[in-house]
């Protein structure tokens, strides 16, 4: 089994609000392993933007612990909770709310100058980190004439600088086209198969069924964890999660009820394409 | 449309001036702007002259552009080279070059005007060439902050001011962009910016005042965690990916700024003709 | 009923400046009353100027637009009047919200229409009742509701105007599903009410076939295609071409035309797709 990179213990979190606690979180407990690529899936309120703040040392629990690469966090001192900010990568919602230089390589030079590495190395690593988002042709550009789906590569592109090995996604996809959606979504399976930890947060089941692994949140609770093909058939548990069963599943589901007997697992359109073929025999 | 106002322009080249060090182009800046104020003699201002025309052709900056940044200022230009021969007050006995009702035109007057006329186009040409249109801002800031660096021994908070720098450069095109939108959505509901008293026209800001600043503070927090993220921890301990070192062409340059303003001096002490 | 109609309609960006391109080139369009049309395209696609063009807030480069049978430039003086008729919703339209409570701000526009005080009155509390927002939530401060009220209520504020055109430009952007369908439901709920011509923009091609009656494709600054849902969707192949994508079941469809079955590939909701597939299993029905 893969090294552990990320463990939550029993983590809660809650904030206060006129004087009442207001729990956001309970008693999450949750495993990452190293070289996997996690979904969570919840609502917008579902407590998933929380949990991404509470692993990458944003927030600090309100009960339980976090334990990031085997060691736990309560208590740690700023420099090493420093270290592990730099291991532990974030990519935020609204792209422009995070690049914070005029011009794209200044702003992915950011992170690594923030760390005082030698100026050679710096700039070895914001050419690797452009060139494998993809945006090295735009490195003098200034970030605010880009489109949405190319500054949140170069926002990427500024984390993987810092060289970390887990990176979260914090519904990073949200705000963008379909293209910038597929854009970043191509980052991210490249990240993974490159074998970064990665883990996204998103409640676009299509981009969940890209993942190893989908974990849903509902109202502050893990009630689902599992592979995606296994996760999107509990259809209630969805549902209740006020996530939506992507269509495909829903199809295979409603021929499988008008009692043809197709294999209703897939959850990409050519999967289930497949799967009809596979149901139809030799019919033409 | 506010989109098209461009703040800090800076026109990408490759003249000595784009490749000079932006410490070495702050400085001369303020040579330059020393060498204006001295020119006293006529010659001394034909040599200003001469050479802010050379600089803008070496900068390789398109005459378009110059031309836009000078047209804003002729109106100025204009007006004080008018009260400047008008308002002229001529030392004792000095005769007028010719004089028509009550009004007397001195050869001093008009030489005040062309000379604050040659001032204030050479300010122009020389701030705009050497510095702000071929220095990108961050290099500007960068600069700033190299400059002032002796200043965090007394605890000055250097590195701070050139970080809020380069993050209102950043955010400025952003929250043009926002405002034209917010004032579009508003004007679908009626909003009327354009009539009215001043008071109510300030009124009629509010609409578009209010979700402005609060999504400059909703994007200065996010930034803030962002950054964070990101390893920032304030100026100690940071390097910079690109590490200027001073090269041959900043020695031309300062040489060339030398030998200018050494010029405009000898020039007034031993030129002296039309000194004003 | 036409309620609102673009004819031959081009717009040109910073006209006179080094950064002009052309928006919106020969654009002509039909929007009717009672029916929700979806324009779909690319960001850059001129969608969005699309919006703007219809309620006046830019003027057309060339061609005309009308708006209940009048050109709205026929007379600019009375611009505002139809921007209360072509009521238009931004994206993100949370972020336009400004006043100290939620019925403050949804009156703004009743307002500036210089209704009376009682005509306010009812037009706000219908507004937050046709998004599903509680009275109880009306006195509150606009900033301390959820995302998706927030949503909700800055759309009432433009409801409130009862416009009988109502343009929305991404209306859905960036919220869950659960937000998404509240939403788009409330949208519906207008239009059932009132028979206004609703324009939805969107680039959620799921979205657009599940809510829309009829559907207009922009690319590169022009309308592709035009239609009923199952008229553009049987161009699912032309609709790829320009990187735009179909709504996933069609993708299932498309898929096994591509193996070599006799399908229709027009079929863009769930229901459809099921049925067109069972045609492939002889129609039977093995209970």
């Amino acid at each position: 089994m893969a090294e552990t990179v990320i463990k939550t213990e029993k983590l809660g979190f809650s904030y206060e609000e006129d004087g009442k606690k207001v729990p956001v979180l309970y008693d999450i407990d949750l495993e990452i392993e190293r070289g996997s690529f996690t979904c969570i899936l919840g609502h917008n309120g579902s407590g998933k933007s929380t949990l991404a703040k509470l692993l990458s040392l944003v927030l600090s629990p309100s009960s339980g612990k976090v334990v990031l690469f085997g060691k736990n966090t309560d208590g740690i001192t700023e420099d090493e909770a420093y270290e592990l900010r730099r291991r532990v990568g974030m990519v935020f919602q609204n792209p422009d709310n995070q690049l914070v230089a005029t011009v794209v390589e200044e702003d992915v030079a950011f992170g690594p100058e923030n760390l005082g590495i030698e100026p050679s190395e710096i700039r070895k690593r914001v050419d690797d980190a452009l060139e494998l988002v993809g945006m090295s042709e735009y490195k003098k550009h200034s970030p605010h004439r880009l489109s949405g789906g190319q500054k949140q590569r170069v926002a990427i592109a500024g984390i993987i600088a810092l060289d970390p090995d887990v990176i979260i996604f914090d519904e990073s996809t949200a705000m963008l086209d379909p293209i910038g959606r597929a854009e970043v979504m191509e980052t991210i399976k490249k990240l993974a198969a490159r074998g970064t930890t990665v883990i996204l947060i998103t409640h676009y089941m299509e981009e969940a069924a890209e993942a190893d692994r989908a974990v849903v949140l509902d109202d502050g609770r893990i009630t689902a964890d599992g592979k995606p093909e296994d996760v999107f058939s509990m259809t209630e548990t969805i549902e209740k999660a006020g996530l939506e069963i992507p269509q495909v599943t829903r199809l295979l589901k409603a021929l499988k009820s008008d009692g043809i007997n197709v294999d209703t697992r897939a959850i990409k359109p050519q999967g289930a394409a497949d799967a009809i073929k596979c149901a139809l025999g030799g019919r033409k | 449309m506010l989109k098209d106002v461009t703040l800090g322009q800076y026109f990408p080249g490759n003249s000595i001036f784009h490749k000079t060090d932006p410490r070495i182009k702050l400085l001369l800046t303020v040579a330059y702007i020393v060498a204006i104020f001295l020119a006293k003699s006529g010659a001394a201002y034909a040599l200003l002259l001469l050479v802010s025309i050379l600089i803008t052709i070496m900068s390789g900056i398109r005459l378009s552009v110059i031309l836009k940044g000078i047209k804003p200022l002729i109106f100025v230009v204009i007006i004080t080279a008018i009260i400047n021969v008008f308002w002229y007050s001529p030392p004792e006995g000095t005769e007028p070059l010719f004089s028509f009702w009550k009004i007397n035109i001195y050869l001093g007057g008009l030489l005040t005007a062309l000379y604050m006329a040659i001032r204030i186009l050479c300010l122009i040409l020389g701030t705009g060439v050497v510095l702000t249109y071929t220095t990108s801002p961050i290099a500007l800031t960068d600069a700033i902050e190299s400059l002032l660096s002796p200043l965090k021994l007394i605890k000055l908070p250097v590195h701070e001011f050139s970080m809020m720098m380069t993050i209102a450069l950043r955010f400025i095109p952003t929250l043009i962009e926002e405002t034209d939108k917010i004032m579009s959505a508003q004007k679908a509901r009626g909003a009327d910016f354009s009539s009215g008293g001043l008071i109510k026209r300030a009124k009629a800001l509010l609409p578009v005042l209010v979700p402005l600043f609060i999504s400059a503070f909703r994007r200065a927090d996010e930034l803030a965690v962002a950054m964070e993220c990101r390893c920032y921890r304030g100026g100690k301990g940071r390097t910079k990916m690109t590490r200027r070192t001073l090269r041959p062409y900043d020695f031309i340059l300062v040489i060339f700024f030398g030998a200018f303003i050494a010029g405009v001096v000898l020039i007034n002490k031993y030129i002296p003709f039309y000194t004003v | 009923m036409t309620a609102a109609e673009l004819r031959n309609v081009f717009y040109t960006y910073s006209k006179g400046t080094p950064f002009e391109s052309a928006a919106v080139t020969d654009v002509s369009a039909v929007f009717e009353s009672g029916m929700i049309t979806g324009i779909i395209g690319h960001t850059g696609s001129g969608k969005s100027t699309v919006a703007q063009l219809i309620n006046g807030l830019l003027p057309v480069s060339s061609g005309e637009v009308f708006v209940c049978g009048k050109n709205i430039w026929e007379d600019p003086k009375k611009m505002r009047q139809v921007r209360f008729t072509a009521g238009l919703v931004f994206q993100y339209p949370e972020y336009q919200l400004f006043d100290e409570t939620v019925y403050k701000d949804i009156s703004f526009g009743p307002k500036n229409m210089g209704l009376s005080e009682k005509e306010i009155d009812e037009r706000v509390r219908d507004a937050a009742r046709d998004v599903g927002l509680d009275d109880a939530l009306l006195e509150k401060s606009p900033f301390e509701l959820s995302g998706g009220q927030k949503r909700r209520a800055a759309i009432a504020g433009v409801l409130a105007m009862r416009p009988q055109v109502l343009i929305l430009d991404e209306p859905a952007a960036g919220l869950d599903p659960r937000g998404r369908r509240e939403v788009l439901g409330n949208i519906t709920a207008y239009r059932n009410k009132t028979g206004a011509a609703i324009i939805m923009i969107s680039h959620s091609m799921e979205d657009i076939a599940e809510y829309c009656d009829k559907i207009v494709v922009m690319s590169d600054s022009k309308v592709l295609l035009s239609g009923t849902p199952e008229e553009v969707f049987s161009h699912a192949d032309e609709l790829v071409k320009t990187g735009l994508t179909v709504p996933q079941v069609t993708k299932v469809l498309c898929g096994l035309k591509a193996m070599g079955y006799d399908v229709d590939t027009s079929a863009y909701t769930v229901d459809k797709a099921e049925k067109e597939i069972l045609r492939l299993f002889g129609g039977e029905k093995k209970c």
